[in-house]
């Protein structure tokens, strides 16, 4: 007879009493859970353990508490005897979700999967404070809360005592683990396993109740708790830890501690770690750690964790050469971004120097302030390139042929380019709308039924405001949305202008009949279309139509509020994504036909069209608004391998970034890789498994990557040779 | 009006910092090796991608030097050629370029400027190359001047065969010299490019002379001027000018420069594989036992 309690303690704590605030009743479900769940530890001696094992329920950092539907059968199966208290959960979190779903139906409505946009289907990542845990501990966290609570903020009884008892669970799990580690330590075979269970049985007598006193004990109550949230981002791990790092006098202990952890980041995906940066004096806030940790991710090669490196006035020339060793090591980290730009658009949000120097990155690229914001990351996003093609077609969709959004016009009579530009403009506002809309009521729907007193408890303003994570708690509550297919857009827009009202060689009534029969028997419309002078290239009369496009629709965003407290802000996309849009897309004024798989790479160029080497395409992409760029660009770059084997080429890259940023630009990553090795590697993949390329977003094997992202990743690395 | 037949940016490794290097066409030079057929004849050419065409014969309205052959296969005839561009405007497929194009020292120079933030950030600049740059040297020597009015670092990328008031002014400016040395046996440098070097070494004493800032570079082409014997006359005459020059650097044969004398329709003297590390590694040994330091180009 299994025991009862082992089964689904996460729904029995949350329907325990039903008459209570839904964020108490996550609390309860969190510790009803540390108590029961299975806990291991993995291979590298840290705790593991899988909140949602042996329970309907399952607990993550975007949704909060949600019932897995699909596992009925299956646990049903497995304990038969507990029929009906596995029934009695299944038919309360169906009434529980109906409520969710009635709340949304009557707000936004979305393309879902029609390539055009979305909006607010995924609850977005952030940057928990988890040194909040490490160096206050739970009971520091605790007395906030008890000066917090006692201000007497109305209705917020309840709020509190669901963080207090999420910081048990915490506490719950510590002890546990001790116990575990203890029990390990007696059953080891060998002296070094043995010493580091009894290290970890030490370390959980002090954490996470109490400040971390050494960096093992900081990396063990640091993991607990990130595992527990769910395995998002680490966020400024170098600055966090640090205390530790510093306190801790076992060179080898600490240094095994770090490698340890490097190897779990790896195992769980973990997402987005950055290192270094500026205070609001603009004083480098490099250590050690910063490059204890570069020098892991050279050594170790792993494409996980994606690593982000913040730059600045004062960076030091020490860090320039780290980056770029790590970046000539292949795998395509670490993304440099730079403060001056980013602290610079987050300040035009109303985020003041001394939060906006806080920045790191989460998911693939996108901009969050450690412990101090939830800013959906992302709430949605819409396709610039489609709005071309849906404002060409009078609302239709050339892909599914179908009134897909408002009819703007039939723009086979388009008397000048300004009616052209504006059926474009009305479209990209029709569907921003549409996706914040979806957005902010998908933000509504977590805001009551989603809270997540975990990270209330490391998110600064939640406990000081008593409101939670989810409902506008934080200090800082904006949403982002991104923008894909920035540059086919902009290229089609000037090669309308140019061929059609500038050198009348050709009418929009046969550039709309060319594009729906997809350039088939319209060969010489199609070449023009494709010759015309692209963005990337350094051309500012040309770029304008593209920079000016994405100018235009974040402007647009800032004006947009977001439930949960904020203002809109606006990224782009990585790369990996633009192949996925494009089969959405048909054929387009840049000469793109109906399908092909390459859209804009970012906000850089359509792939092949930068032809003119690096400088002229930053040239092109610091037209656009950095300042503006709240959620994040990402510039993606590859280079030969051989540029980074002398010193003159490993300057140059230094030069050639460093311009860059000084001129404004936000983010460059760089892919290096030998061109020779990819050819190969789609010969004979199982030769090159380790091979690692940069995606816009994040790194990844290259031969584990679709047809389609390998094929983008080879025409851009030969084009930029 | 000069003749160039490329304005290439973010130059590495022809001078200091991040360049724009500007290849004027014309060389006086018939180096059996080639790396630049484009830039040897002072007029402008035509490329054929023969490889690219389709048959789809829209160029053989307006051209009489087109033929096609039974296999539907295009065939240019380059002596009814008038380089009108007509079959660049009818072809659907890239298959014709014409190399060169004329333009103003201030039209060229417009464009260098582009880039001016990459070249203060990092101590480049403008490389005016070749073809032979002496072969304008009026175009060159404006472009050169305008670089130095202009604040940014300027660099000349020559063989040496120019007339020596050409160096001299080029040397007032204050220009980085990037100063070919092929071979020291003059008869089997008349028989590898056409010209013998007593004028180029002249040249080259001269500049050592001024004190001006000199790099050597060196082609390295298997079986023609890599002996033990070629390498060790390089080494004594290197070694005697110790101290004149800033460095001198390798440039290990590539067969780039075959495939576009293929589609410039251009005989190929010399054909041969890309040089190998172990090429390479000979090279730069001998240079060591010869007491002489170089880089090696990539």
């Amino acid at each position: 007879m299994t025991d009862v309690m082992k089964i689904d303690p996460l729904s029995r704590g949350f329907f325990a009493d039903e008459s209570l605030e839904i964020a108490e009743r996550v609390g309860m479900a969190l510790l009803e859970c540390a108590k029961y769940i299975d806990i291991d530890f993995d291979r590298n001696i840290l705790p593991h353990f899988d909140t949602s094992k042996n329970t309907g329920a399952r607990f993550t950092f975007d949704d909060s508490i949600s019932y897995q539907h699909h596992r009925f059968e299956e646990f049903l199966e497995k304990y038969p005897e507990h029929r009906e208290l596995l029934e009695s959960y299944k038919a309360k979190f169906e009434l529980y979700d109906d409520s969710r779903r009635n709340l949304r139906s009557t707000v936004g409505e979305t393309h879902g999967d029609s390539g055009t946009e979305w909006g607010g289907s995924f609850g977005g990542h952030a940057n928990p404070d988890f040194g909040r845990v490490v160096n206050l501990g739970t009971d520091g966290i605790r007395e906030i809360i008890r000066d917090c609570s006692t201000k007497g903020i109305p209705d917020s009884d309840w709020f509190y005592r669901g963080c207090l008892l999420t910081l048990d669970a915490i506490d719950t799990l510590g002890d546990r683990y001790g116990a575990l580690a203890r029990l390990r330590a007696e059953e080891a075979s060998d002296e070094k396993t043995r010493s580091q269970y009894i290290a970890a049985a030490k370390a959980f007598e002090t954490v996470p109740r109490r400040p971390a006193p050494d960096f093992t004990s900081a990396v063990l109550c640091f993991w607990l708790v990130f595992s527990f949230d769910g395995v998002d981002s680490p966020g400024r791990f170098d600055q966090y830890m640090l205390r530790a790092w510093e306190a801790d006098c076992d060179e080898g202990a600490k240094r095994d501690a770090l490698e340890r952890l490097w190897e779990a980041f790896h195992d769980t995906r973990t997402w987005n770690l950055c290192v270094s940066g500026s205070d609001e004096t603009w004083r480098d806030e490099s250590n050690e750690l910063t490059y204890e940790i570069l020098k892991i991710a050279r050594e170790k090669k792993y494409e996980t964790p994606n690593l982000t490196v913040r730059v600045h006035r004062n960076t030091p020339e020490k860090l320039w050469d780290a980056i770029t060793d790590t970046l000539a090591s292949g795998i395509g980290m670490p993304a440099i971004y730079n403060d001056e730009a980013v602290c610079a658009s987050l300040e035009k949000l109303g985020i003041p120097p001394c939060d906006s120097h806080d920045y790191c990155m989460n998911g693939c690229n996108q901009i969050d302030i450690m412990g101090k914001s939830h800013m959906g990351l992302e709430d949605g996003e819409v396709v610039l390139a489609k709005c071309v093609e849906l404002a060409l077609h009078n609302g239709y969709n050339s892909i599914k042929p179908r009134l897909y959004t408002i009819k703007t016009g039939d723009l086979r009579h388009a008397e000048s380019y300004t009616e052209v530009e504006r059926a474009v403009i009305r479209q990209m506002e029709y569907l921003t709308y549409i996706a914040t809309n979806s957005a902010n009521s998908a933000q509504q729907v977590r805001a009551q039924y989603g809270p997540n007193p975990l990270r209330s408890c490391l998110t600064e303003g939640c406990l000081e405001k008593g409101r939670d994570y989810r409902n506008g708690g934080p200090l800082y509550n904006h949403g982002q949305i991104l923008a894909e297919g920035i540059a086919d857009a902009g290229d089609s827009l000037y090669a309308i202008k140019k061929l059609v009202f500038d050198e009348k060689k050709y009418t929009m009534a046969q550039l709309i009949d060319a594009l729906e029969a997809d350039f088939e028997g319209y060969g010489e419309l199609n070449r023009d279309f494709k010759n015309c002078e692209k963005f990337g290239n350094g051309i500012a009369e040309v770029d304008v139509f593209t920079t000016g496009l994405l100018n235009r629709f974040f402007k647009l965003l800032k004006r947009i509020h977001t439930y949960r407290g904020g203002v809109y802000t606006g990224g782009c996309s990585p790369d990996d994504r633009a192949t996925y849009y494009a089969g959405y897309i048909g054929a387009l004024p840049n000469g793109k036909r109906r399908g092909e798989p390459m859209l804009a790479d970012s906000i850089a160029a359509v792939p092949g069209c930068d032809v003119s080497g690096p400088t002229s395409q930053i040239r092109s992409v610091l037209g656009y608004d950095h300042s503006e760029a709240g959620s994040g660009f990402i510039f993606q770059n590859k280079f030969d391998k051989k540029m980074f084997c002398s010193e003159k080429g490993k300057e140059s890259f230094k030069g050639l970034v460093k311009t860059y940023f000084a001129a404004g630009g936000q983010q460059f990553t760089a892919t290096v890789v030998n061109p020779e090795d990819l050819l190969d590697a789609l010969e004979h993949p199982e030769r090159h498994r380790d091979l690692i390329v940069r995606v816009g977003g994040f790194s990844g094997y290259f031969t584990e990557l679709g047809a389609d992202i390998q094929q983008s990743v080879i025409k851009r690395t030969f084009k930029e040779l | 009006m000069g003749t160039i037949f490329n304005i290439q940016k973010f130059c590495i490794h022809d001078g200091d910092g991040i360049r724009t290097n500007v290849f004027l066409k014309g060389c006086p030079l018939r180096c059996i090796w080639c790396h630049n057929p484009e830039g040897l004849d002072r007029e402008k050419n035509i490329s054929f991608f023969a490889e690219r065409c389709t048959g789809c014969g829209r160029c053989l309205e307006k051209c009489p030097g087109r033929t096609i052959d039974g296999e539907g296969k295009l065939h240019i005839d380059r002596s009814k050629c008038t380089l009108c561009g007509s079959c660049v405007e009818a072809c659907l497929n890239k298959v014709n370029e014409i190399m060169g194009y004329e333009a103003t020292a201030e039209e060229v120079f417009a464009d260098v400027m582009k880039d001016k933030m990459f070249y203060d950030t990092t101590g480049g600049g403008m490389t005016v190359s070749g073809g032979e740059p002496s072969y304008q040297a009026e175009f060159a020597m404006t472009l050169l001047r305008m670089g130095k009015d202009a604040g940014i670092g300027i660099a000349l990328e020559s063989c040496g065969i120019g007339k020596r008031e050409f160096y001299a002014e080029a040397a007032d400016l204050g220009t980085t010299f990037l100063y070919d040395l092929k071979c020291m046996d003059s008869y089997k440098h008349k028989a590898l490019t056409g010209v013998s070097n007593d004028h180029i070494i002249d040249n080259l004493l001269y500049l050592f002379e001024r004190g001006a800032d000199v790099r050597i570079r060196m082609p390295m082409i298997p079986g023609c001027n890599d002996s033990d014997e070629d390498i060790a006359n390089l080494c004594s005459f290197l070694k005697e000018h110790e101290g004149k020059y800033k460095y001198a650097e390798i440039m290990p044969y590539h067969t780039l420069g075959v495939g576009k004398s293929d589609h410039l329709g251009r005989e190929v003297a010399f054909r041969a594989e890309n040089a190998t590390d172990a090429d390479i590694a000979r090279w730069v040994a001998l240079f060591e036992r010869g007491g002489i330091k170089v880089r090696v180009s990539k």
